[in-house]
């Protein structure tokens, strides 16, 4: 019995089926099962104090169902497994209700591969002792600083989801999503600063050097003095972590656009895809959340705006591929609570030139905006951004100067992606708030492009 | 002679099946020598219906229930949450293992004997039952009823669509919490509350502008239809006059804030700051600042459960009694927003404001209902005060970033004053500023709070938030 087996009860599903089928005005139905299991793990270590150990666990088993009238009427609601007693008492749609003329359930297909290459959801032992024993080897000690508190925060996540509809065998799969999260808070000049790093991996493969090494630099970087330049001749170069989340932000009014083309958006060199399969992509799946076998869309090429993202309600073609069920607060959440959208996978950004380093270590001077919270808004067609920094650092001619003021950084979307310049490797992008992954490089601003405060 | 007999028929309208009762299992895990267990179980019955900006009606319901268990075990913390009742008992008691091994691992040879001591059992609870939905806006027919006052909003909303797209969608969420621990609680609480939201959209696809309004609470004035129409008309006139509206000249402004405004900025930053456990954590910029000056003299702000608004509760998420706890009191910092945990880490007693949204998450310290001490300003008197200046309108987004309470609004309309008057129409701004040095540049607070209800989301977490504020002046903001 394969994992996926012992955790999707077939029987229940069964026998909602039969209770879905006595409901005579249901013409035809899809049922999407879900169980999402979360393993929790912290480990807080404070200067002078014992480390301290949280262990958090949950389990959460639903089902979406949308069921469809003889007049097209849909009919959909969320249920918990304790609640599956609901399915007897279905009402009807009222015949004021607008027909969902374009809504047909699939012939569901299997998907062409039994997991997404990288996720270790089958080979793992899903248990508290798997991440008890990975939380201690993430655990490192930097001793040239003066750390005054270290937390590490480990989550695993298994999302067991099987779908089936009227007329076709049911498809499943299982994937596994792991985010370990550092926050080192250090004494520096007689401050208290607080670096953070997270990563998302489909399996525990987390190098621990690598982390380690990372925290050594920034921390190398912060320990020096506060430095400020003369911001009219600074280039602005911002980290991918950065300009991912712009993009992921602006991604849905980008992806719900109407489909005409439009030119010139961006900088001709400039490719974006919405790639569910990539490999170890963090938000890569097999099918959505309708049954559609996944597969990769361009969305923009050259520079010009060529295609949108579709549920199969929304698609012109009456196709989809992108239909899923995100929680609208909190994006990266998919569960079966929330109604199907369109959405997108991995943003993946091609057409770069060059290693992002080099932009730091060839520009005369620049700052690097490593870190900060901000926002996109402004007007759909010429979306602004003001993103405040709390991690930059001026450099000058390859060496770090230090790390500058807290400024604030704006100026128009279409026009840093249209001036900038962008490097060709790809860092992972995830954050709560955006609803899938983004892979992107560096972007560069020569000075007088992004208005600084 | 007849005689009229007046039969007062009580019916109890119940949208829950009775709670799961986890005393026993409590009492069970008790005996197995937990420090401390409790339960909160949660039942969540969500309506979402709405009519979108292509007419298309939809109508969705949601409902799950489940529990999330606390325990404490030899010092360290554990949690387990399911909405599913098989193996609940094992899930527990290999809980208890774990959190046992990570405290002293030389205890995994004796936990047997541990198990077979002798321990207390809970006392007997009375259970304590607190329900306000007798002043329910709907009744057990709530799937009709939303139904007809869905139609009765596109109905009134229809005389607009020629010139813009509107979308209606209205939030109703049916709430049950029973909170029971082996400190012998029992309480159950149960209300509910709906969202309306109001959006409209420039037809104009060059130039797309937006305007929305969120109304609603627990009662049934709340959802009044003047206040609708109100809404609806605000809206849909101030979107028009946004169509020809230049956008101002980014620069530091004298500004009023109206009431949304100003409770983006205060819930983003005294609110969030004030959350013990950002405060433990280091991560405030309010940490160690307890007495000290952190906005002008005439600024108190309050957070308040027991306001009849989304943020209500008689007892929190772990039981505690709440009450209003001062946070700014004229202008000076008072008091941080604590549960248990970060009340016993900082020595104080727990503020009562533990919140969860459902069984899935611990609670942890939220605001409930925020509200700033009215002035004695009118609109007008504020207006005048600016002199030259702007009015900020409703926020559409807000951020902050609690460690250097640096926060960003962009508000959805702006008005330009000049000579102590408005003026013209402006398009959407972004403020951006430091909270402390922000609020030390508040000048004159507003006469007429208003109710607003709001939405909030903390880690993993999304709770309601109720805001009472009124306008205010800032003698100096950056506008973008």
């Amino acid at each position: 019995m394969s994992e996926i087996d012992e955790i999707i009860d077939y029987t229940l599903i069964d026998e909602m089926n039969r209770l879905l089928q006595k409901h005579q005005w249901i013409t035809s139905y899809e049922l999407f099962y879900q169980v999402i299991e979360k393993i929790d793990i912290n480990y807080q270590n404070r200067k002078s104090e014992k480390g301290k150990f949280t262990l958090k666990k949950n389990r959460k088993t639903g089902i979406a169902l949308r069921a469809l009238s003889p007049k097209k009427k849909l009919f959909e609601l969320s249920l918990g497994i304790s609640s599956l007693h609901r399915l007897a008492d279905l009402k009807e749609p009222k015949s004021t209700q607008k027909s969902e003329d374009q809504l047909k359930f699939l012939t569901l297909k299997p998907p062409r591969m039994s997991s997404v290459p990288g996720d270790n959801s089958k080979s793992i032992n899903f248990r508290e002792e798997t991440a008890a024993e990975k939380i201690e080897e993430l655990r490192f000690e930097l001793e040239k600083f003066d750390v005054t508190e270290q937390n590490i925060n480990l989550n695993l996540e298994r999302e067991s989801r099987y779908l089936t509809n009227t007329g076709s065998k049911g498809i499943s799969s299982i994937s596994l999503k792991t985010h370990v999260n550092h926050d080192i808070k250090f004494q520096y000049d007689g401050f208290i600063q607080g670096i953070s790093r997270e990563r998302y991996r489909r399996n525990l493969n987390f190098d621990k050097k690598q982390i380690r090494r990372e925290f050594e630099t920034i921390l190398e970087h912060r320990t020096k003095k506060l430095v400020s330049a003369n911001l009219d001749n600074v280039s602005v170069i911002f980290h991918p972590q950065i300009i991912g989340k712009i993009i992921a932000f602006r991604s849905k009014p980008l992806i719900s656009h109407s489909p005409r083309i439009i030119k010139n958006m961006w900088k001709d060199n400039i490719y974006l895809y919405d790639d569910p399969l990539r490999d170890e992509g963090y938000a890569s799946i097999l099918f959505d959340d309708e049954g559609n076998l996944t597969k990769s869309t361009k969305l923009i090429e050259k520079g010009d705006f060529v295609n949108s993202l579709h549920t199969i309600s929304s698609s012109p073609t009456g196709k989809g591929g992108n239909g899923y069920r995100i929680a609208w607060f909190q994006p990266l959440s998919r569960s079966y609570e929330f109604p199907v959208t369109r959405s997108i996978s991995n943003l993946v950004m091609t057409g770069g030139v060059g290693k992002g380093e080099n932009f730091i270590e060839k520009n005369t001077l620049s700052i690097l905006v490593r870190g900060g919270h901000g926002y996109i808004g402004g007007m759909a067609n010429n979306p602004k951004f003001v993103i405040h920094a709390n991690e930059t650092e001026l450099w000058k001619n390859g060496e770090c100067l230090g790390p500058t003021y807290n400024y604030t950084f704006s100026g128009s979307l279409n026009e840093i992606m249209k001036l900038g310049d962008l490097s060709k490797d790809q860092t992972q992008v995830v954050d709560r708030a955006i609803p899938g992954a983004v892979y992107i490089g560096w972007l560069r601003c020569a000075a007088g492009i992004v208005k600084i405060d | 002679m007849i005689v009229k007999l007046s039969i007062l028929l009580v019916v109890k309208v119940s949208f829950h099946p009775d709670p799961f009762d986890h005393l026993p299992l409590l009492s069970l895990l008790q005996r197995r020598k937990v420090d401390f267990a409790s339960s909160l179980y949660v039942s969540k019955l969500m309506v979402k219906a709405g009519i979108n900006q292509s007419d298309n009606y939809y109508f969705n319901e949601i409902y799950d229930r489940g529990s999330g268990f606390q325990l404490t075990v030899d010092g360290v913390s554990g949690f387990h949450s399911s909405n599913g009742l098989d193996e609940i008992g094992e899930e527990l008691s290999n809980l208890t293992l774990q959190l046992r091994k990570r405290s002293k691992p030389e205890k995994q040879d004796n936990h047997q004997d541990q198990i077979d001591r002798e321990a207390d059992e809970i006392n007997h609870v009375d259970k304590l039952k607190i329900d306000i939905s007798k002043n329910n806006i709907w009744t057990s027919n709530y799937r009709e009823e939303i139904d007809n006052y869905l139609n009765d909003i596109n109905d009134l909303v229809s005389t607009y669509k020629s010139s813009m797209k509107f979308s209606v969608d209205i939030e109703v969420y049916f709430l049950q919490k029973r909170f029971q621990s082996t400190e012998s609680v029992d309480i159950q609480q149960e209300y509910m509350y709906s969202l309306l939201s109001l959006s409209a959209e420039s037809k104009n696809l060059s130039k797309p502008l937006k305007r929305n309004e969120i109304i609603g609470g627990i009662n049934k004035e709340d959802l009044k239809w003047d206040i609708v129409e109100a809404k609806t008309s605000k809206l849909a006139s101030e979107l028009e006059k946004l169509k020809a509206a230049p956008k101002p000249i980014r620069g530091d402004y004298k500004v009023v804030l109206s009431e949304d405004a100003v409770y983006s900025l205060i819930h983003e930053t005294i609110g969030h700051g004030c959350e013990a456990d950002q405060i433990i954590s280091k991560n405030s910029f309010l940490t160690d600042k307890i007495g000290f000056k952190v906005s002008s003299s005439n600024l108190t702000i309050v957070d308040d459960p027991h306001i009849r608004s989304v943020g209500w509760g008689e007892y929190d998420d772990e039981g505690i009694k709440t009450q209003g706890t001062l946070l700014v009191d004229e202008g000076i910092l008072s008091s941080y927003l604590h549960n248990k945990e970060t009340a016993k880490h900082m020595g104080e007693l727990s503020t009562g404001n533990a919140r969860a949204t459902t069984y899935l998450s611990p609670p942890e310290p939220r605001q409930s209902n925020i509200y700033i001490e009215p002035g004695d300003n009118s609109t007008q008197e504020l207006i005048e005060e600016v002199g030259t200046g702007l009015f900020i309108g409703p926020s559409l987004v807000a951020s902050t970033s609690i460690y250097t309470g640096e926060f960003s609004i962009e508000s959805q309309i702006t008005y330009e004053i000049k000579n102590g008057e408005i003026q013209n129409v402006l398009g959407p701004v972004t403020l951006t500023g430091n909270a402390l040095t922000t609020l030390n540049e508040l000048s004159s607070i507003g006469s007429r709070p208003e109710m607003i209800p709001t939405i909030c989301l903390k880690n993993d977490s999304l709770v309601f938030v109720g805001s009472l504020m009124p306008q205010l002046t800032l003698n100096k903001i950056a506008v973008y």
